[in-house]
């Protein structure tokens, strides 16, 4: 679904990812961890299409990114950190803004919008003007906004930030039934026990350099994912 | 509040050098034009204090000064009114700043002391000349000099009170409103009018200062007296310069602490509190454009700083549309007398011209790029095209200025009796140049974009896209009558609809090809962002 190969993305003399290698198949909730300014929401980010590789490829369903953007993007979404989005819109307007771009039929898009509306516990908030929102409603809006066309790969990051426990709890069964469908997930997170009990594979990143990455097995062993990480990230614990 | 004043200050400065250090070459072309600018605005005010420095030779010497300091008094406060209420109450700091151990007095005087040093810029480039002219005519004098620049200090600072109070007057206004974005919009066009005919007026306006010199010496000394305490003031009065500065300190003072004692309670009414009413849900589909379209229109009428600085042209064709059907015999008298008879001949022209000028007060397109700010990541991460998000934007400008446009040309080209395949012409000349200003808006817009602004006046206000888009498109309307006028020349002066044809195909053409660059270059541009 999502193939990362030699990934490099520098910034003038700074190397802010250097040669990644990752790949994420159909079915799959992928963890990217790693402590800020490592390079998760870099790697996010030219996933999405939003940077430019300096080296290497990113391919979505074996589509370049940076040859073929326009049909990438048809088959996936991205819910950045911190989801700026139009706030003299409505959710409601929002959501169907999303829709028509990806041109989600109207019978579709109005079940999806109610049915992730009331999960997610926002239903009656989207008439609002999303300037009236929380940080946590944005949040939910966003994550509606990535749902609404059924993409088959969604990039997050740091999904869990500002949800309330209920949105959060409702996010993660989601999340699983997404991949139980053959989706993939790819998705950054700062909040190990939960990239611990819902990720299938994990990555380690450390100053633009992948550390560890496999199975979540593979990667932690005998011990804790926290262990791993402070042990990987020379932080005695 | 030290420490503030060197933030907004640092902040300034860093926002002259981002704008003037962005590209090599592009500082020095920008340095010439505000050079160019600040030349032909002193030039005029130069000029202006000549011819009112008659003035010097009669009883009431005084009255050059006071009108100095009258002028460069409501020159300040129409420059600065809307700065400071977007300063004072809506900047994006606000809530961090008074979040923080800072008593408000601390925020209100860091931006207060900033706005000042604003207002001082407006008031120095009216009074200086006038100063200066003095100084030639009469000799130059130190203790003059050093009450004058004292006076200057003092009529900033009255200057600055009353357009605080404005700005506060203003921000409680609006809260009351829910659409206030038109509000504003309607206001700022009556205050634009009211400023265009004043400058229109100038030169009668000058003539009947210096006929009435009497009249208005002793209207001034009843009912402005801190600008004729600045005249006699200037001429020596030390007493009515103590008094004069009494009072400007005193009303500056008067003001910041009522500006103080209610920055918190003003920002709670600010709007964030006040629950905005639920919308009606509307599921109609539209087309990825269509759905660009509309979320541009959303923009557009529901923020005042765009809607007054960028919309106000939609407003200014609606008044000159009516002005000219109410004024019709009057105009019609008035412009025959100055074109010596050939007054319907090159009425089409000069009325397309004229809706070309309009169409530079409305560069719609001009900072659409730029407003998408931090939402950039939305249309990058979304499967529509650079090429399709500027056509959007450009649909947009489109629906909104041209058929306004092409209906008050229809209305003038019918109620003068213009003929109608002139009319026709007129009508396709106006849409061209719409259609023009939102292509170029958007072609210098991807040259200049600019998406870390701190609030919506940068983009606006203070971007290069928009200044060349007016100025541009100011220079091509009295290119496009110039050209009609010189192809009616060349045609015999017979028939003025050919000349009108070849320049709207030319224009059409010209505007076809800046389309193509603006979808092609401008497309991978946006893609890039």
């Amino acid at each position: 679904m999502l193939k990362i190969e030699g990934f490099t993305k520098r910034y003038g003399e700074k190397v802010a990812v250097n040669n990644l290698n990752l790949h994420i198949a159909p079915g799959e909730i992928y963890g990217f961890i790693g402590h800020n300014g490592a390079g998760k929401t870099t790697t996010l980010k030219a996933c999405c299409g939003l940077l430019k590789a300096t080296e290497g490829t990113i391919l979505i369903n074996g589509k370049s990114i940076a040859e073929k953007p326009i049909a990438c993007k048809k088959e996936m979404a991205y819910i950045p950190d911190n989801p700026d989005l139009y706030d003299f819109l409505t959710g409601y307007d929002y959501l169907n803004f999303v829709a028509d771009v990806y041109a989600v039929p109207k019978k579709e898009r109005n079940e999806r919008i109610d049915t992730y509306g009331e999960m997610l516990g926002i239903t009656e908030a989207l008439a609002l003007p999303i300037s009236e929102y929380s940080h946590g409603m944005k949040q939910k809006v966003a994550i509606i906004s990535a749902l609404v066309h059924a993409p088959k790969l969604i990039l997050m990051d740091e999904p869990f930030v500002g949800l309330d426990p209920s949105a959060s709890h409702q996010l993660k069964q989601l999340m699983k039934k997404h991949c139980e469908e053959g989706g993939a997930i790819f998705f950054s997170t700062h909040v190990l026990e939960v990239a611990e009990k819902l990720c299938h594979k994990v990555a380690i990143i450390k100053g633009g350099n992948l550390v560890a990455s496999g199975t979540m097995d593979e990667v932690r062993g005998d011990s804790s994912l926290e262990e791993v990480f402070l042990e990987l990230e020379d932080v005695k614990a | 509040m030290k420490l503030l004043i060197g933030i907004r200050i640092k902040a300034f400065f860093a926002a002259i050098k981002k704008a003037f250090g962005a590209k090599k070459g592009m500082g020095a072309f920008l340095t010439v034009c505000m050079v160019f600018l600040f030349i032909t605005v002193e030039g005029m005010l130069f000029g202006a204090w000549n011819l009112l420095s008659t003035f010097l030779e009669m009883d009431f010497a005084w009255l050059y000064f006071a009108l100095a300091g009258l002028l460069a008094f409501a020159f300040g406060i129409f420059g600065t009114v809307f700065t400071t209420q977007a300063q004072m109450y809506q900047a994006k700091d606000n809530d961090l700043l008074l979040a923080m151990p800072l008593k408000p007095h601390a925020i209100v005087g860091s931006r207060v002391f900033v706005l000042y040093l604003l207002t001082m810029l407006f008031v120095a480039v009216v009074m200086l000349p006038a100063g200066l002219v003095y100084s030639f005519m009469c000799g130059f004098s130190g203790s003059f000099w050093l009450i004058y620049l004292f006076s200057m200090i003092f009529i900033g600072l009255l200057t600055q009170a009353v357009t605080c109070l404005l700005g506060w007057l203003l921000h409680f206004l609006l809260a009351g409103f829910r659409h206030k974005a038109i509000v504003a919009t309607v206001f700022m066009t009556a205050v634009m009018i009211l400023y265009f005919i004043g400058i229109n007026q100038i030169e009668n306006l000058m003539m009947l200062l210096v006929n009435n010199g009497g009249k208005i010496a002793s209207a001034i000394q009843s009912f402005a007296w801190p600008f004729y305490a600045l005249g006699v003031a200037c001429f020596g009065d030390w007493l009515q310069f103590v008094l004069l500065a009494l009072l400007c300190i005193g009303v500056f003072a008067v003001v910041t602490v009522i500006l103080n004692v209610t920055f918190v309670k003003a920002m709670l009414v600010g709007g964030k509190t006040k629950r905005a009413a639920k919308q009606k849900r509307d599921d109609k589909v539209r087309s990825a454009m269509g759905a660009v379209c509309r979320k541009e229109s959303k923009r557009f009428f529901t923020s005042t700083t765009y809607l007054v600085n960028i919309g106000m042209g939609l407003f200014m064709i609606v008044a000159f549309v009516g002005a000219g059907i109410m004024l019709k015999d009057k105009l019609l008298t008035v412009m025959d007398q100055m074109m010596e008879g050939k007054l319907m001949k090159m009425l089409p022209v000069l009325l397309t011209g004229t809706m070309g000028l309009l169409a530079s007060m409305t560069p719609i397109s001009a900072p659409s790029v730029s407003l998408e700010g931090k939402h950039i990541w939305i249309l990058r991460s979304m499967p529509i095209s650079g090429e399709d998000v500027l056509k959007a934007k450009l649909r947009f400008h489109c629906v909104a200025s041209v058929p306004v446009a092409c209906v008050g040309a229809l209305a003038l080209g019918i109620v003068y009796k213009i003929g109608l395949f002139e009319t026709v012409f007129m009508v396709i000349g106006t849409a061209i140049l719409f259609v023009l200003t939102g292509v170029l808006g958007l072609i210098f817009n991807m040259c200049f974009p600019r998406l870390d602004w701190p609030n919506e006046a940068a983009p606006c206000k203070q971007s290069m896209a928009v200044f060349f888009s007016i100025f541009g498109m100011m220079f091509i309307s009295a290119l496009y009558a110039g050209l009609c006028i010189g192809f009616m020349a060349l045609f015999g002066g017979a028939n003025s609809v050919w000349a009108f044809a070849v320049v709207n195909v030319l224009f059409a053409g010209v505007t076809y090809l800046f389309y193509l660059l603006m979808v092609k270059w401008g497309g991978k541009k946006f893609e890039e962002l």
